[in-house]
């Protein structure tokens, strides 16, 4: 940007007067031995090659030391002319100075024949008609890779012919009398030297090999075509301006003394790349995640403080009427701590004691469940202190809704209703894959109310999933062992053209809310999804290791658009 | 969620009626099951643990053609649609092909005062290891290799879902004609235990069988059940032979072949409720094979030393002194428990507005008989749903339905039969008052967002954020804000 440019180090004349003309215009001598060349020969434009050769540097240097920053001033106008010059692969270079294959063979083949028939008149290898050579003695005279090639080649040109039984070659008649001429290597030598004559590319034509042979050496990769840019070279609109300083700033100065007039402007370059923004990138699951908060909140919904990784059974399981005996609990399925291993239950033994009259059944349990028949089994207080990594977020909402119950209490008896979510992780002990991993993230929302229904439950959940663009929505019967009714959630995905599960929902069940001391006509529905799912689907990860832990795509990171979930 | 695999044609023909795959795909759904898969296989063959009967040998059946298979997932409460005899069952009455479910009898049937033929004794020394045991016996039942089959294939998920993978409870079928009573169960010394087990060639005493059983595949994660107990449960008849050794592997002389027509059901157990669920379960499901369906002969349990299931042992004053008292059951128990829930609780739950009369038609679909009763619903709370006039239905809980057990179980099951899809939805009219808008995400919640804005956002910080497992060996952890041992 800065015209102080990097200088032609190697315009060794310029470099003479450099200190004075820097000082002078802001240009480099170069540039000034490159303005100099071009007005000599205004109006004519000039090849960049040729002027390379006037202002006596290469190509390259002209172009990144003078042309860049001159045409930037808008004192030159450069128009591109490209060029495609064939020139030597590293192969076809070897092949040029050393010879084709299929010639290198056909000499040695032809030293060695002179050799064996100088040498005395065939003992061992004169059993066949004229000898030959293993191609194992090729190999080690030749090298095992120009063997190969040019044992194909000159058997196609039929110079060379193969023993069939003993597998040696030998010089086929026409060639033994004559030698064959290498017209590969002449060709390859004829472009070497072209190349080297013509330097920046431009004129002194040696007689080039025609299209054709290019052709069919290029099929044999011996030469590729490079492609050269030159430029053709003329004046600018601000040539005249070209040597003067370039005024960047319009002070007060320059107009109250009305020298803006005369000032040189250095012209807007439109075009120039933006820096780029400096700032740390959101995690994808954390994009994903401030929508569906944001559309919690929206709804109304205040979040739970879910901080709490490691939860008591009490909590996670018995408070929501899960059985001790339930699969759920075993450690196939739960991460149990070693360490502390229990916690204690709370303080509020009334409540405990109801919960465990719930899981135990008999008078005492329907008295606290609205006559629930229990599971009728020995509830242990020892399971239900066990502490392990929570299985899921409703341990949470378990414990805001006792909270609730509490409250409720301690204001007489009047309920306030609540809507509540939260979105935090949760453990299993899963098999691991492309899809599951031990810990994900749970959404969850759930309301409490009198009177709520399962008309309500489906409403508030269309309401949910509307927000993110699905519409069509169908309820299937399914079990959990704390909600009852409970409701899968699938939705017509339009991508997809097929109906996809989306999340789970119910009602709690009384045995649970019951026991907490929630008056006996409130409900509580629920709904809840992973977020992991909806966001590998939005951002098409199909496995969930790039998503989280140690061998996340941090590229994907920091490229990943902002997030809008749609269906 | 437990998967059962039925063949579709053997399905269609027990429905008595056809289906295109959308069509019963649809019909799952609205029941709560999944179509999960459908495949075409062949059979399993039988082996030889079928045929080779002790007292009848059974030709080889013809080789199986394919068949196609339905893969239907059914929900975690639902056991007794585990099989074909129960799905189907379950899907008659709920397509309206039956009115109502079977009713089960005892018979002889010991409230007529005549004593069952069989009695079990329990022994004080089974409360150390697996306290309980129920029994059944079916009469006059003709096997077949698809009855043989389900009759297996439903052990064996019942076993790896309601029994705890047999912690629980333990399953075990014997030819009854092989079984002289009176049966005993009780905990003995394990070098006193000899038998020749399932399918096996020698007799072993309980220590050769763990260690057998130890490296065989499918019955390994059973072997710590036992291994290491001084004393292991094991059933014998009135001659003494062995039965079982439960959890793991019943004796072969009583297997159950094709050939066997009196099958004898023993259920060891840790938990009584789940064992009554569980002996059931299998008679729901496979009575209708008896020569009078669905009767049942029952067995007399006698224990010595009756534990109360509902007393934990932790509490009790010192748990190796807890004593029984001498307790005799009579097993199966078909008695139905009632469950009752008003009609204005029903209603208001699922945001319908049906009479007593359609919510018990809609219960008939799903299994359960139900009655009116408008005496009003003492016992059970209407949950003071709008003014309560009094009507209430009965449900007496078939015997197949243990999931039932509260008015909210009988409510899902009206909002099935009504059918999710249907009940109308109601907009969500819950008044709250949100707290101010930094405080209505959680404090952390709220803090972590914030800070994590700011490093994002200052250029100076420019911070990328991560998402890392909580679960990761102690070398892998991050340390510094920078993870070690990954891709970068």
């Amino acid at each position: 940007m800065s015209p102080g440019a990097p200088a032609a180090a190697t315009a060794a004349a310029a470099a003479t007067t450099a200190t004075t003309a820097t000082g002078a215009t802001g240009l480099a001598p170069l540039e000034l031995a490159t303005l100099d060349a071009v007005c000599a020969a205004a109006p004519a434009a000039l090849p960049s090659t040729d002027l390379a050769e006037a202002v006596g540097v290469t190509h390259g240097v002209l172009v990144d030391g003078a042309l860049k920053t001159l045409a930037a001033r808008e004192a030159l106008v450069l128009t591109p002319v490209l060029h495609e010059v064939w020139v030597l692969t590293a192969e076809g270079t070897t092949y040029a100075s050393a010879g084709s294959p299929e010639a290198q063979l056909v000499a040695h083949l032809a030293t060695a024949t002179a050799a064996a028939a100088g040498g005395g008149g065939g003992d061992g290898d004169g059993d066949g008609s004229g000898g030959g050579c293993s191609l194992p003695d090729v190999d080690a005279a030749l090298g095992a890779g120009v063997r190969k090639i040019g044992m194909q080649q000159a058997m196609r040109q039929g110079w060379v012919v193969m023993d069939k039984p003993t597998k040696a070659l030998r010089l086929a008649a026409d060639a033994a009398a004559s030698p064959p001429a290498d017209a590969v290597a002449a060709a390859l030598c004829a472009l070497r030297d072209a190349a080297a004559d013509g330097g920046g590319g431009g004129g002194a034509a040696a007689a080039l090999p025609d299209e054709g042979v290019l052709k069919a050496l290029a099929k044999r990769k011996l030469v590729t075509k490079k492609a050269t840019k030159t430029f053709t070279v003329v004046g600018g609109p601000r040539l005249a301006d070209a040597r003067r300083p370039q005024a960047t700033d319009l002070g007060r100065d320059a107009l109250t003394s009305g020298a803006w007039r005369s000032l040189a402007f250095k012209p807007y370059n439109f075009a120039a790349a933006g820096k780029p923004v400096d700032g740390g990138h959101l995690h994808t699951l954390l994009k994903v995640r401030e929508q569906f908060r944001l559309i919690f909140l929206e709804m109304g919904f205040a979040e739970m403080d879910s901080a709490r990784y490691v939860e008591s059974s009490f909590w996670n399981f018995d408070a929501l009427f899960q059985p001790q005996q339930h699969p759920a609990r075993d450690e196939h399925d739960t991460f149990f701590l070693s360490f502390p291993e229990s916690s204690r239950l709370p303080d509020e033994a009334d409540y405990v004691a109801r919960v465990k009259a719930a899981h135990c059944g008999g008078p005492d349990g329907a008295a606290v469940t609205g006559g629930s028949r229990g599971y009728r089994y020995a509830w242990s207080a020892a399971e239900a202190r066990k502490n392990i990594l929570r299985t899921h977020t409703t341990a949470v909402s378990c414990r805001m809704l006792r909270r609730l119950a509490t409250a409720t209490a301690d204001a007489g008896g009047v309920f306030t209703p609540a809507k509540m979510f939260s979105i935090d992780r949760v453990f299993r002990n899963e098999t691991l894959d492309a899809t599951h991993l031990a810990e994900f993230h749970q959404i969850e929302g759930l309301v409490a109310d009198r009177g709520l229904s399962l008309g309500h439950l489906k409403g508030v959940i269309h309401t949910f999933f509307k927000k993110m663009g699905m519409d069509r929505l169908r309820f299937k019967p399914t079990h959990n062992p704390y909600t009852e009714p409970s409701l899968e959630v699938h939705a017509f995905h339009p991508g997809l053209d097929k109906w996809v599960e989306v999340g789970n929902s119910g009602m709690f069940r009384p045995e649970m809310l019951l026991p907490m001391g929630l008056p006996p006509d409130v409900r509580v529905i629920a709904w809840g999804l992973s977020l992991e799912r909806p966001t590998m689907i939005k951002y098409g990860v199909s496995n969930i290791r790039d998503l989280f832990g140690h061998k996340m795509d941090l590229d994907a990171i920091q490229r990943n658009p902002i997030c809008r979930i749609t269906f | 969620m437990p998967t059962v695999s039925v063949a579709r044609d053997a399905l269609f023909g027990a429905l008595g009626r056809t289906y295109t795959d959308e069509e019963f795909d649809e019909l799952c759904f609205s029941y709560g099951l999944e179509l999960d898969g459908i495949t075409t296989e062949v059979p399993p063959s039988l082996g030889s643990r079928a045929r080779s009967g002790t007292t009848t040998d059974v030709a080889a059946p013809p080789p199986a053609e394919p068949v196609v298979m339905y893969k239907v997932e059914v929900p975690a409460n639902r056991y007794d649609l585990l099989c074909l005899e129960g799905l189907s069952a379950a899907l008659r009455v709920f397509i309206g092909a039956d009115r109502c479910a079977p009713a089960y009898a005892l018979s002889p049937d010991p409230a007529a005062g005549t004593a069952p033929p069989l009695t079990l004794t329990v022994s004080a020394s089974a409360n150390a290891i697996r306290p309980y045991i129920v029994a059944a016996v079916l009469r006059g039942v003709t096997l077949t290799a698809d009855r043989y089959r389900s009759l297996i294939d439903t052990q064996d998920k019942l076993h790896a879902t309601l029994c705890r993978r047999r912690s629980l409870v333990a399953i075990g079928t014997h030819d009854a004609d092989t079984v002289r009573g009176p049966l005993r169960y009780g905990a003995e010394d394990p070098a006193a235990i000899r038998f020749v087990p399932l399918a096996g060639d020698d007799e072993l005493d309980g220590h050769g069988v763990v260690a057998l059983y130890e490296r065989d595949a499918q019955l390994k994660k059973y072997t710590p059940l036992l291994a290491g107990a001084p004393a292991y449960p094991v059933v014998r008849d009135g001659t003494g032979a062995v039965l079982s050794l439960p959890p793991l592997i019943n004796g072969d002389r009583t297997k159950v072949t094709l050939a066997t027509t009196n099958i004898l059901i023993e259920c060891t157990a840790t938990d009584l409720t789940k064992a009554g669920v569980v002996l059931n379960t299998l008679v729901a499901c496979y009575a209708r094979w008896a020569a009078v369906p669905f009767t049942i002969e029952p067995v007399t349990i006698e224990y010595e030393a009756f534990l109360p299931p509902t007393v934990v042992v932790e509490e009790a004053e010192d748990a190796a002194s807890r004593e029984g008292s001498p307790h005799t059951v009579v097993t199966p128990d078909l008695s139905q428990p009632t469950v009752d829930a008003s009609v204005a609780y029903i209603n208001a739950a699922v945001g319908v507005t049906l009479s007593a009369e359609a919510i018990v038609d809609l219960l008939v679909r799903m299994q359960v008989s139900a009655t009116v009763s408008s005496a009003g619903g003492k016992g059970i709370v209407a949950n003071g749903d709008g003014p309560d006039d009094g009507a209430t239905v009965s449900v007496s809980v078939p015997i197949n339905r243990s999931d039932i057990i509260h008015a909210c179980d009988v409510m899902e099951d009206v909002a099935i039969a009504y059918g999710f899809d249907a009940i109308p939805e109601h907009p969500l009219t819950t008044a709250t008052v949100a707290p101010p808008s930094s405080s209505s995400a959680a404090p952390l919640s709220w803090r972590a967002s914030s800070r994590r804005s700011a490093k994002i956002a200052t250029p100076q910080c420019r911070c990328d954020c991560l998402s890392w497992v909580t679960l990761c060996t102690w070398t892998r952890r991050p340390r510094r804000g920078r993870p070690t041992g990954g891709g970068w």
